[in-house]
């Protein structure tokens, strides 16, 4: 299976979810996506339930750890679990996050990259490194930030060198635009349409926690806000629609409250779908 | 515009106040407040992974004990897991390294948490080749020996030795067994002697322990392997006995 048959609206796979989506019809999710980092070197009870819930939906893969930004060596052991691990589940689509989380050893949370050439020569040569050993192209996310190291160029400036240079696709989350915008006194609807249309190969929506009215933070724990509603339409507008996964990492409510989420994100592509005809 | 560090030395930089706040300054050109965002939700998630894997821990420590720790651990290690879920076990590791001088009981307690936790989740060893006439162990399992008593009163700072047996059910749920040292010591003949017939292994035993009345010992063994292989942690065959025991 390869990304380009992945279509429609996702759900983020939690543990605390397995026994529910066991229950819930096939046809209310079109693909789940989870972090193998959570997953890896795992027996007993997971991988069979894993698989199980494999049979039934394609299994999409956003990686936590590998950490492409790091002034760190590639973990190349790492690559080989994953590769097994996309084989064993013949996931058809993996991101990473195009940041770092280790320096001089893990962290464990995403840090900006400053946006500046030396970065981008130094992400850009990591994801073609990974893309070899990997065989497969890969997909990065932009990401949250909480602040901008100093640098020398714009955020989507940034995102389009690095795809040219790495030559690899971009998973656009739409709730990071969002936040970054808040965050930083930026416009998300420039960043979105500033970005290579033809490179977005996936979208996620998510909620965040707003602590302060200039500062928000990307914890997957709420509800989608409406302008990320509208932003996930801007997108669509501007790339065509694409597989759009809803993240949900913490505060889980029952999942009939995601499933409805997930009906919003079809709901989009519908209406993103008869726009995009429109003007084609 | 404010001078780039260079890229590495930058990050470098970050990181080393991320995991050291108090002694590394944080990085160059970059907002105090929003740095401090970061240190925040970095120490609120390695707080996390490590206190819902050790709640006893946490509790026996109290908050304010803990969280150092934890920040010690940091300061201290540069970590190379990158599974999230084997991060407490090398919190584990540097407790018993002494990196922490936690007393006996509590190192004990931490152990006990994450073999329990880590059990329930590891990969299965391969189980060994039937050898005719004898034992091999089955389910995923753990034999622990303590000086104190972490599964009844944990953090109890009263000696009281105490073997454990953990093993993962056929729910694949983790289970628990209080052993003597004699059945702890018959556990780890059989997995150390599949070759052998369980009369053998109990002879053995019996011997070893020195046992007044060696067949009463070995009647007592031959009950537990019996038990044993019931749940599922052994499987093999059992010698002697009323009627034929059927064989896994």
């Amino acid at each position: 299976m390869e990304h380009r048959h992945l279509q429609g609206a996702g759900l983020g796979l939690r543990r605390a979810l397995m026994g529910a989506l066991a229950d819930a019809p096939t046809a209310a999710i079109d693909f789940l996506e989870l972090a193998p980092e959570n997953w890896l070197g795992l027996g007993g009870y997971y991988p069979r339930a894993l698989a199980a819930l494999g049979e039934r939906w394609p299994l999409v893969c956003h990686g936590l750890s590998l950490s492409l930004g790091s002034p760190d060596p590639l973990d190349g052991a790492l690559l080989d679990q994953l590769k097994g691990f996309f084989q064993r589940y013949e996931v058809p689509l993996y991101s990473e996050h195009l940041s770092y989380c280790s320096a001089d050893g893990h962290l464990y949370d995403l840090l900006p990259l400053p946006f500046t050439e030396e970065a981008v020569h130094h992400v850009a040569g990591r994801i073609r490194q990974v893309q070899e050993r990997l065989e497969r192209r890969i997909a990065v996310e932009n990401i949250s930030a909480y602040l901008r190291p100093p640098g020398t160029l714009g955020e989507a400036e940034f995102i389009c060198a690095v795809l040219a240079e790495a030559d690899c696709d971009l998973l656009l989350d739409v709730n990071n635009a969002y936040v970054n915008g808040v965050n930083h006194g930026e416009d998300p609807v420039a960043f979105i349409r500033a970005l290579p249309p033809e490179r977005v190969v996936y979208i996620h929506v998510a909620g965040h926690y707003r602590e302060a009215t200039d500062l928000l933070i990307d914890t997957h724990g709420a509800a989608v806000v409406d302008p990320v509603w509208s932003l996930l339409g801007v997108a669509y507008d501007h790339c065509g629609v694409r597989p759009t996964l809803l993240e949900r990492d913490f505060n889980l409510p029952p999942l009939p409250q995601l499933l409805a989420e997930v009906e919003t994100i079809r709901h989009l592509q519908r209406q993103g779908g008869w726009r995009h005809a429109a003007c084609a | 515009m404010q001078p780039v560090p260079e890229l590495a030395a930058g990050q470098f930089a970050f990181a080393n106040h991320l995991r050291d706040p108090a002694r590394r300054p944080p990085p160059e050109g970059c907002a105090p407040e929003r740095v401090a965002v970061y240190g925040e939700l970095f120490f609120n998630n390695i707080d996390g992974v490590l206190g819902d894997a050790l709640p006893q821990l946490r509790g026996q420590l109290g908050a304010g004990q803990w969280q150092q720790l934890v920040r010690r651990f940091y300061a201290e290690q540069n970590h190379r897991e990158p599974l999230f879920h084997r991060l407490p076990g090398e919190f584990v590791t540097w407790l018993a390294g002494g990196g922490a001088l936690l007393p006996l009981p509590l190192l004990e307690l931490a152990d006990f948490e994450w073999q329990r936790l880590s059990l329930s989740w590891a990969e299965a060893a391969a189980v060994p080749p039937t050898v005719a006439g004898g034992l091999r162990l089955l389910a995923p399992q753990r034999l622990l020996g303590y000086r104190y008593p972490v599964h009844r009163l944990p953090g109890s700072a009263v000696a009281e030795s105490s073997w454990l047996l953990l093993w993962r059910n056929r729910h694949d749920r983790v289970e628990l067994m209080e052993l003597t040292p004699a059945g702890a010591l018959l556990l780890s003949r059989v997995a150390a002697n599949p070759s052998h017939r369980s009369g053998e292994l109990l002879a053995e035993v019996a011997t070893t322990i020195g046992h007044p009345d060696p067949a009463a010992a070995s009647a007592f063994g031959r009950q537990l392997l019996v038990r044993w292989r019931e749940l599922g942690v052994i499987a093999g065959e059992i010698d002697g006995g009323s009627g034929h025991e059927a064989t896994h």
